[in-house]
């Protein structure tokens, strides 16, 4: 059964044909659900909320991919888990690394326990890192730079322009430049930034 | 960040994913070509852009396959099972609060009873709380008129020993006040009430000794009981699901 038939099976009722569909996109709801949340059990209860707001909107959609349709209901389940949280400011990057508790389950690439310490610590920075942004910035930037979204497909989800996009996007990555950048040394040696000569040309 | 190149970090994101028309792809390799510092901006955007894409990938803990109740709760119909009845999805709702309203009115029945405003079931004294302005108005000329009356007393008291007759008026006054109806009717011929009329009236009834439970707080309770136990069976379902 190809997508478009899936669909119109949960459309009529078909529940296991819907799973099928929560089989093929559970791990990129979840991916999109923990960037944004940054908290592995309120991504996962994200995720479980935004199936279910999806198998009650289906008779809504109306054709089209189902990949920006899901993934906009996710980002606004996420949008509305950070409200309701009313999360504290974030604590700095040192702060966060110091706890060094989060355990996200990552693909088994059969590596050995170096490579996955390194990719654990590489998460973790990046993760800490996407924290320091607005709910906003997150969104934008978890779509387009780690799961490789185009930019109309993010805009899309977001409900928003192009250029917003865009602006969002060029703010969250220098945001993320400068918040990298002053932690570089705990990047992975391949990650670190190119030595800068002119760096108060950079930053006036 | 700030920099004094004419080339901004929006426009330089946009040209790492090649988001630019010809002459701004055109104006921003210029500007790179004559300021070193706007290809180092460049070079550690893209390193930023290098990282976040190369963040892992995560697998989702659990699955998040819908059961036949998650999707039923959700409001979603499921091929092969009967759609819940419209009672049988909000009973569960409007139980609790229709417990809540039941029980509210009953503590409140008991603080303050709903009193009849018929004139053989009131206390001496008590104040009729369905008076409306113009009856309490009424009532107050009635009560007036009534202490009148002493004048018209001696007709009565060749009779009657003036002590009673006094006992007598006194009752009028709170039947006076008490009835509506009866205070239209004495309004009508204010004149015409005598001494006799009054003391021919029946005697008022005491008010019977302990707190009064009027038959809405009876009913209030009745019913609080099985809203009460409903709401028990229905919030233990919920626990167990």
């Amino acid at each position: 059964m190809d997508e478009s038939q899936l669909i119109a099976a949960a459309q009529n009722g078909d529940l296991p044909a819907f799973n099928q569909l929560v089989l093929r996109y559970q791990n990129l709801a979840y991916n999109v659900a923990y960037r944004i949340l940054g908290d592995p059990d309120r991504a996962a209860d994200a995720t479980q909320d935004s199936f279910i707001k999806a198998y009650k909107a289906l008779r809504n959609f109306h054709g089209g991919t189902f990949k920006p349709w899901l993934l906009r209901i996710v980002t606004n389940t996420c949008y509305d888990y950070l409200r309701a949280s009313k999360r504290k400011p974030t604590n700095s990057l040192d702060d966060e690394l110091k706890k060094g508790d989060y355990n996200p389950r990552f693909h088994d690439k059969g590596e050995g326990p170096e490579k996955y310490v390194e990719r654990r610590e590489l998460n973790n920075i990046i993760q800490q890192s996407i924290e320091q942004l607005n709910e906003h910035q997150r969104a934008v930037i978890v779509l387009v730079d780690i799961q490789g979204l185009s930019y109309e497909e993010t805009a899309d989800i977001l409900g928003i322009s192009l250029g917003t996009v865009k602006s969002r996007l060029s703010r969250a990555r220098a945001r993320l430049r400068d918040i990298l950048q002053e932690h570089q040394e705990l990047l992975p040696a391949q990650y670190r930034f190119p030595h800068r000569e002119n760096a108060t040309d950079i930053r006036q | 960040m700030r920099h004094s190149s004419t080339i901004s970090d929006e426009l330089l994101s946009a040209y790492i994913d090649r988001q630019i028309n010809e002459a701004e792809l055109r104006r921003v390799e210029k500007a790179l070509v004559a300021e070193p510092a706007l290809q180092q901006r460049l070079e550690t955007l893209q390193a930023t852009v290098a990282l976040l894409r190369s963040a892992p990938s995560l697998v989702a803990p659990r699955t998040f396959v819908l059961s036949e109740n998650q999707a039923l709760a959700a409001g979603g119909r499921v091929r092969g099972v009967k759609q819940p009845e419209f009672w049988e999805r909000w009973l569960p709702r409007l139980t609790p609060v229709a417990t809540a309203i039941i029980a509210i009115l009953f503590i409140f029945s008991i603080a303050h009873p709903f009193q009849s405003i018929e004139p053989n079931q009131m206390a001496d004294g008590a104040a009729p709380t369905a008076l409306t302005n113009k009856s309490a108005k009424e009532a107050q000329e009635m009560q007036s008129l009534a202490l009148e009356q002493p004048a018209a007393a001696p007709r009565v008291a060749e009779s009657r020993d003036g002590a009673k007759a006094a006992n007598d008026e006194k009752p009028a006054v709170s039947m006076a006040a008490a009835s509506a109806d009866e205070t239209e009717k004495a309004s009508e011929a204010p004149q015409s009430l005598s001494a006799e009329q009054t003391s021919s009236r029946p005697e008022p009834q005491p008010a019977p000794a302990g707190p009064r439970v009027s038959w809405t707080t009876w009913l209030l309770g009745l019913l609080l009981i099985p809203f009460i136990f409903l709401t028990w069976r229905i919030t233990i379902a919920r626990w167990r699901r």
